[in-house]
């Protein structure tokens, strides 16, 4: 009777408590890998500085010009992939904490 | 109990039957759901049953194959050990009832069978005793607790069982294993097997830098001419930290400062410096090190290449300027300088850099990573002002107990190489035997070295693999092998042939020595005492050989390298006659650094042929500094040239002669007195009254052997072993040597000199045989097959007659 009861309760357990939480504490592992392999962060850091970090006088100021303009074009690519990944990941989320409903939807509606 | 459900499932979902049953299973259904596609009305069977094949495989995979052990073993009371133990653990426990069945799947795992192969036990060698299960587990959790687990394990089980039945079996002894090396090996199992105890969760890493950091970091164009990529050196291999991890920290703290963010490491050859630049040059890469430390290129200077080209002194300025330039403003680069020494104007590249980059490592613009070795860095920085801009790390050499974890990790990397099997025995001996033999390097490189070399010998030796695993095993024996192949001392236990010599030492040198039994004796008991185990690991064997000239002091040492050391040619022999002014040290120990290139004429002999036998000729009549030298060798075992280099004497025999005291000893043993304790007492006294030696010295050596005066019967024996002597070499040339009693008795009497002793018996017979029988050989009138009788005419001339 114990077993019978436990095996639920703990598969409960697992599938709305363990499983969200490992599954979010992946989605951060791969949100990070995601901003270093595409540099977000270092690209918004150093918006401002020269291309290359060109220190030659008479190249600085075209380097920084053109610096922004690359980084900008850049940047916007970086957000459009990043909202695209956000996304997938909360379709995912919420499709782990729906499955064990899915039977409902499939016998009753 | 939740765990035991767990462990029934683990087991079913893991058999192979049942693995091909859920296959058929999820491909039928989802077959069955394509099929139903098209009727809205019927799939809905279909797709809830694939909907509840899907929810047990996640609940398996990602909860049942997973799980941890509900309660650490620091919490646990004891009243419920399952709730400590893996679920590798936990279904053959649980699902079996013979003990053979639950090590039928003990093995099974990898980890279990990696500890049997470095005990070299054989799985079919691994009798099944029955054992109480609750015992085991209560066992295993006491094993586990000592090498500070978090559950209990296979592996410890493993090892509870191996030593609770080791009484019976005797398995362990057999292989020459003691229970604590089998904890050693349970530790070196959980190292190389942590996810039974902590199961890997899902990540994802990236390494390296990104997309952004091409564009944002600065052009290193020049800089890579005249430097190689470490990082890509580094990413080859995951660097080591077992046992310097507080080094390490030291570098990651020195090289993340503002300003002098520069880092020297000093520590001899074999003490790990590079390993430590390259597990820097790795994480920064992996990311882990955090803040500005992360995505850094580590870019090793090539002296070399800096120099080769290099017209003159400017010309070579503007490249070193070229490369601050460009290393100063790329951000991301590290400069590492392996011997450091020689951008400070040494060794044979004779160019000096300190002045140009020194600025530069000040402000910090440079970071930079160098190594040098202990003696250079006493030598050239230490009070060099460039010193201050570095954070020094010292690596000290590691206890054999760090050395030892730090070669378990290693040994991963020297099994994938060399596709072999290390056995514990093997990594043991190449950490003993490795700090006591090879003086070159430290530890932990010299016993890394060493197990390289033996595991290389083996790989390409005909020896059968271990069991059915492919793979040839490294023993303890291979180890001491390859040592006895590099160092040529004797190691491993003494072969049936060298053991009769041990044993019969003493006939054998009295075919050589007539008498001096008790220096015989001596002698061949510490012979046998090195070979057998039971000399001090810390000091020589050491004798003084005290008593008049002619005795056979030199001749016993001579006698005793003929026999042990192959040949009087391998005996290191001084005569400390020569060494009587202050001069003598320079010779002993070398040149200072800077004071010329002279080698230590002692020192070096001996780190070439550290098993030798060392013949202190005449040893009173050296320079009192040299003696004061001997003090040190003596009682520590080792002697410090004038380089820095530490040579060790623990494996030689040293042999100390002297005329000192010959007097009184010809004037003791001449009125009567018998050699015993009270005649050694009454000698030390007089060499101390005397100041002959100073008594710390003489209390240094391991026995003061008196060498008595020659009596008529000796004289007699010496001679007629000289002139058999003269017959063997006459015999080569198939010319036969006859002499009868008397004539042993004329070379005896005129050929023996009270002072000189039995040394003018040899020129006796020179000059009055051998010249002799020369000029007659010469005349042709000893021809091949006679017969020479020597004998004396009626005038008492010697005359030699052919027949």
């Amino acid at each position: 009777m114990n077993l019978l009861t436990a095996l639920p309760r703990d598969f409960l357990h697992f599938w709305y408590i363990e499983a969200p939480a490992t599954l979010i504490t992946f989605f951060v592992s791969v949100n990070k890998a995601f901003f270093q392999l595409f540099s977000l962060p270092l690209l918004l850091r150093t918006f401002f500085q020269p291309l290359k970090n060109e220190y030659r006088q008479g190249l600085v100021r075209f380097s920084i010009v053109m610096g922004i303009i690359v980084k900008s074009c850049l940047i916007t690519v970086n957000l459009l992939l990043l909202v695209i990944l956000i996304s997938i990941e909360v379709i995912v989320f919420a499709i782990v904490l729906l499955f064990p409903l899915l039977p409902i939807f499939l016998l009753f509606l | 109990m939740i765990f035991n459900l767990y462990a029934s499932m683990y087991y079913l979902y893991r058999t192979a039957l049942f693995r091909a049953q859920r296959l058929f299973v999820g491909f039928f259904l989802l077959t069955w759901v394509f099929s139903e596609i098209p009727n809205s009305e019927t799939i809905k069977i279909p797709l809830l049953l694939f909907y509840l094949f899907i929810l047990i495989e996640a609940y398996f995979h990602f909860r049942i194959a997973r799980y941890r052990p509900t309660v650490t073993l620091d919490k646990n009371d004891k009243t419920n050990l399952y709730s400590s133990c893996t679920m590798q653990l936990l279904y053959p426990l649980l699902t079996q009832h013979e003990t053979s069945e639950i090590f039928k799947k003990i093995l099974a795992q990898e980890s279990s069978r990696m500890m049997l192969q470095k005990c070299t036990i054989e799985q079919h060698e691994l009798q099944t005793l029955p054992v109480p299960v609750d015992s085991l587990i209560s066992y295993a959790s006491e094993l586990a607790i000592s090498v500070h687990g978090n559950f209990i394990t296979t592996m410890d089980v493993l090892a509870a069982y191996l030593l609770m039945t080791e009484d019976k079996t005797k398995l362990l002894f057999s292989k020459k294993m003691k229970p604590e090396e089998l904890v050693h090996v349970l530790q070196w199992a959980r190292l190389d097997f942590p996810y039974e105890e902590h199961p890997k969760s899902p990540q994802v890493t990236f390494s390296g830098g990104g997309i952004g950091d091409a564009l944002v970091t600065g052009w290193t164009l020049e800089t890579k001419k005249y430097t190689i990529d470490f990082t890509y050196t580094a990413l080859q291999k995951k660097p080591l930290l077992m046992g310097r991890a507080g080094e390490y920290h030291e570098v990651v703290e020195g090289i993340s400062k503002a300003e002098h963010n520069n880092v020297l490491l000093v520590g001899d050859v074999g003490s790990g410096r590079e390993n430590l630049v390259r597990a820097l040059a790795y994480h920064s890469f992996s990311g882990t090190l955090g803040g500005s430390l992360n995505n850094k290129h580590f870019f090793e200077l090539m002296l070399g290449q800096l120099i080769a080209g290099a017209t003159d002194r400017s010309n070579l300025e503007e490249r070193l300027q070229a490369i601050i330039n460009e290393v100063s403003h790329a951000r991301n680069v590290i400069l590492y300088i392996p011997e450091f020494q020689n951008i400070l104007g040494t060794g044979s590249y004779n160019v000096n850099l300190s002045g140009a980059l020194l600025p530069y490592l000040k402000n910090g613009s440079i970071p930079v990573v160098a190594t040098i070795t202990q003696g250079n860095y006493k030598s050239y920085l230490e009070s060099n002002p460039l010193r201050q801009v570095f954070e020094v790390v010292i690596l000290h050499e590691p206890t054999k107990d760090i050395a030892f974890q730090m070669l378990f990790d290693k040994s991963l990397e020297i099994e994938k190489n060399n596709h072999v099997i290390l056995s514990y025995k093997a990594i043991a001996a190449s950490v003993v035997y490795a700090d006591r033999y090879l003086q070159d390097n430290v530890l932990p490189g010299s016993a890394v070295e060493l197990l390289q070399d033996a595991a290389h010998e083996v790989a390409i030796s005909s020896r059968k693999a271990f069991e059915n695993t492919g793979k040839k095993i490294v023993l303890e024996e291979d180890v001491i092998a390859k040592l006895e192949e590099k160092t040529h001392i004797a190691v491993s236990e003494p072969k049936q042939e060298e053991k009769e010599l041990l044993l019969h030492l003493e006939d054998k040198l009295h075919e050589r020595i007539v008498d001096q039994v008790e220096a015989i004796s001596a002698i061949s008991e510490a012979m046998r005492r090195l070979r057998s185990g039971f000399a001090q690991n810390n000091k020589p064997v050491s004798f003084l050989f005290l008593g008049p000239t002619g005795v056979g002091k030199t001749e016993t040492a001579k006698a005793l390298a003929a026999l042990y050391f192959g040949g009087e040619k391998n005996m290191i022999r001084l005569d400390m006659s020569e060494y009587a002014d202050t001069d003598g040290v320079k010779r002993l120990l070398g040149a200072s650094p800077g004071q010329g290139d002279e080698r230590g004429e002692l020192t070096d002999k001996v780190h070439d042929k550290p098993f030798s036998l060392i013949l202190l000729d005449e040893f009173e009549k050296a320079n009192p500094k040299i003696l004061d030298l001997f003090l040190q060798v003596l009682e520590d075992g080792r002697l410090t040239d004038n380089k820095g280099k530490t040579v060790s004497f623990v494996n030689s025999i040293i042999i100390a002669t002297s005329n000192a005291a010959s007097e009184f000893i010809r004037e003791e043993i001449g009125s009567g007195v018998v050699v015993d304790k009270s005649f050694q007492q009454k000698l030390l006294e007089h060499l101390q009254s005397k100041g002959l030696f100073k008594p710390e010295l003489l209390n240094r050596f391991d026995d003061i052997v008196t060498f008595k005066p020659l009596s008529q019967q000796d004289i007699q024996q010496i001679t007629l072993m000289l002139l058999k002597n003269v017959s063997e070499k006459l015999k080569e040339q198939d010319i036969r040597l006859v002499f009868d009693q008397a004539i042993i008795q004329k070379i005896a009497k005129e050929g023996f000199d009270q002072q000189f002793g039995a040394r003018p018996i040899r020129r006796y017979i020179q000059a009055n045989i051998e010249d002799l029988l020369a000029s007659k050989k010469l005349q042709n009138q000893i021809p091949r097959g006679s017969v020479i009788t020597v004998l004396t005419d009626q005038d008492g001339v010697i005359v030699a007659k052919t027949s």
